[in-house]
């Protein structure tokens, strides 16, 4: 388990120190290893646009994937991801409502729109809980149901603000495309990972307990998990570390469904080594699929959830194949 | 471009009208902003019955009747009995469609550069009935771009960066009408291997083609200084980070060469 970990951390860092060499600017290598120092004519693109950038690709990778091992784990739905709770079109709603309403505000260092955005997401997770509760418990099958809903009528919502503001379509829809193009990706860096440590580091401690919950709630109950609470927690914990993700980079999709898949059908689904192995596989993931968009498609790249999807996908389909075929 | 807007027209010849091309057009719906433009600076404004929310300038064409924002009502365009629409097929293509389908006339008038935009306004003038204030508006902007190029002629080119908007980052090329606008003001675009006219750009290709002036052209100025790596651009340094309105630079129209002018004060000093 250790050096497994301590295997995809190199990886990690591997992949990060790779991005540093990719990019639409076309650098030679000896120019990024001399845009390392200080005062370089290139030490910004190399220090504070790429480095940044892949690291705010691995936290959001690392959030979105840790965010799907636990609503898939909690939900025992293979279908669950980051998104289930109706995350990623309260994120919209909030970011368009900002973007056309033009308002201005700024809280550390972060505009409107993403503060908008991660608003709306944890509006929209609370509503989708509270529409769930019944007589204290909060069956998973309605907050299932509950999370689609409010997710529909957020995106209905969206789509008639849209239509209603044509002047702001470009910014809108690159929004909801997701993007790691952020101009102050340091910044966004680090107000995004405490939010990842914290809420992550929360699910942590509930790995034994989500374990047990797989067997179903009133087993879990009995022997000892405190179930609704466990809910309550792992959901937050899972809802904010999404929407933190959303909030910085706007909707990148399939990380947090694939990722926890693939990770489960390669370590197995006990959540103590489930969850950390997903959220590094998670981070590095995104850091490589940003590699393959920055190195295709210059000078602006192809957007990182279409690379998600577009590798991501037919390898997932391999393994899920490999794994499943009759020996 | 230039070959896909003939090839629309030529395409446009093919399609059955229901009726014959008029000799002047009395009752036109405008759905596109720059065409709306282009028919009051021909004379042609009394003759507009209906346009969209959008088409804003000149100011008496917010007092006409509206078929539309970005999605034309067909109904309420067909409700206005017009000879025909004018439109851009490539913003409108869908709409124009419909729109033929019911036996409309759908015109489409559009220029990528000023030549084109001068030639567009005299063939409004002759579709419209005024074709010498059609001559008279097409001769405007010609003046203009030729004085403009006079002025410009044998200064060094300083080369620029033009962002139409941040998030996405968006610029454009020579390509473009406005890109184009620029050159002849005499700037160097350093996006000019755009593979269309406008698109999108990355940040860290800024910082390296280190622009010597940077025109915005929108209203998100407020946080330009937490871009990475901003104060150290050659144009910030400089001074010589112009924020620019865009509607001098976003419609091919004869508010195209304010565009014009003001790029080459920017550029060149007065």
């Amino acid at each position: 388990m250790a050096t497994k970990l301590a295997a995809l951390a190199a990886i990690a860092v591997a992949l990060v120190a790779v991005s540093l060499f990719v990019g639409p600017a076309g650098l030679s290598p000896r120019e990024v290893v001399d845009g390392l120092r200080a005062g370089d004519r290139h030490h910004d693109i190399v220090v504070n646009v790429r480095l940044p950038r892949a690291l705010l690709a691995f936290v959001v990778g690392a959030a979105l994937a840790g965010s799907g091992a636990v609503f898939q784990g909690l939900f025992r739905n293979p279908l669950a991801d980051p998104f289930v709770v109706g995350i990623s079109g309260g994120a919209a709603l909030g970011a368009v409502a900002a973007i056309v309403s033009g308002v201005e505000v700024t809280v550390l260092g972060l505009g409107a729109v993403t503060l908008s955005a991660f608003a709306g997401a944890l509006g929209a997770a609370w509503l989708v809980w509270r529409l769930a509760a019944t007589g204290g418990r909060v069956p998973v099958t309605t907050l299932l149901l509950a999370g689609f809903a409010v997710g529909a009528f957020a995106s209905a919502a969206v789509s008639v603000m849209l239509l209603l503001n044509a002047r702001n379509w470009n910014e809108i829809l690159f929004w909801m495309m997701g993007s790691l193009e952020r101009a102050d990706a340091w910044n966004r860096v680090k107000v995004a990972v405490p939010f990842v440590v914290l809420s992550l580091g929360a699910v942590g401690v509930f790995a034994r307990d989500l374990n047990v919950m797989l067997l179903g709630e009133e087993p879990a109950q009995q022997l000892g998990v405190e179930v609704e609470r466990v809910k309550k927690v792992l959901l937050a914990a899972g809802a904010v570390s999404a929407a933190v993700a959303v909030a910085m980079v706007g909707i990148i999709g399939f990380v947090g469904l694939i990722v926890p898949h693939v990770v489960r059908l390669l370590v197995g689904p006990d959540h103590r080594v489930l969850l950390p192995v997903t959220v590094l596989a998670g981070g590095a993931f995104l850091v490589a699929a940003d590699l393959v968009s920055r190195a295709v498609l210059p000078p602006a790249g192809l957007p990182v959830g279409t690379v998600t999807a577009l590798a991501g996908a037919p390898f997932f389909i391999l393994l899920l194949r490999r794994r499943t075929a009759p020996r | 471009m230039r070959w896909f807007a003939l090839a629309v027209l030529l395409a446009g010849c093919d399609a059955k009208p229901a009726a014959p091309p008029a000799e002047r057009y009395d009752r036109i719906v405008s759905i596109v902003p720059s065409v709306t433009e282009m028919l009051f600076a021909v004379g042609a404004g009394d003759q507009v019955v209906g346009v969209t929310t959008y088409c804003e300038h000149p100011p008496e064409a917010k007092a006409k009747e509206k078929v539309g924002d970005i999605v034309v009502n067909v109904e309420k365009v067909l409700a206005l009995r017009p000879e025909c629409v004018m439109s851009v097929e490539r913003m409108t293509r869908e709409t124009n469609r419909a729109l033929e389908k019911r036996g409309i006339r759908v015109v489409e008038i559009y220029g990528e550069s000023f030549e084109e935009i001068a030639a567009q306004l005299r063939r409004l003038g002759r579709l419209t009935g005024h074709p010498e204030r059609g001559e008279e508006a097409a001769r405007a902007i010609e003046a203009r771009v030729r004085a403009v190029e006079e002025r410009v002629k044998g200064k060094p080119a300083p080369s620029f960066f033009f962002e139409s908007s941040f998030d996405p980052l968006w610029s454009v090329s020579p390509r473009g009408y406005a890109g184009d606008a620029i050159r002849r003001a005499g700037g160097r675009n350093v996006m000019d291997d755009l593979p269309g006219a406008w698109g999108m750009v990355s940040w860290e290709v800024v910082l390296k083609r280190d622009p010597d002036v940077i025109f915005i052209a929108h209203g998100q100025t407020k946080d330009l200084a937490s871009r990475a790596g901003w104060a150290n651009l050659k144009a910030v340094r400089a001074g010589r980070v112009h924020v620019v309105p865009k509607e001098a630079f976003i419609y091919p129209t004869p508010r195209l060469a304010d565009g014009l002018e003001l790029a080459a004060r920017l550029l060149h000093g007065d």
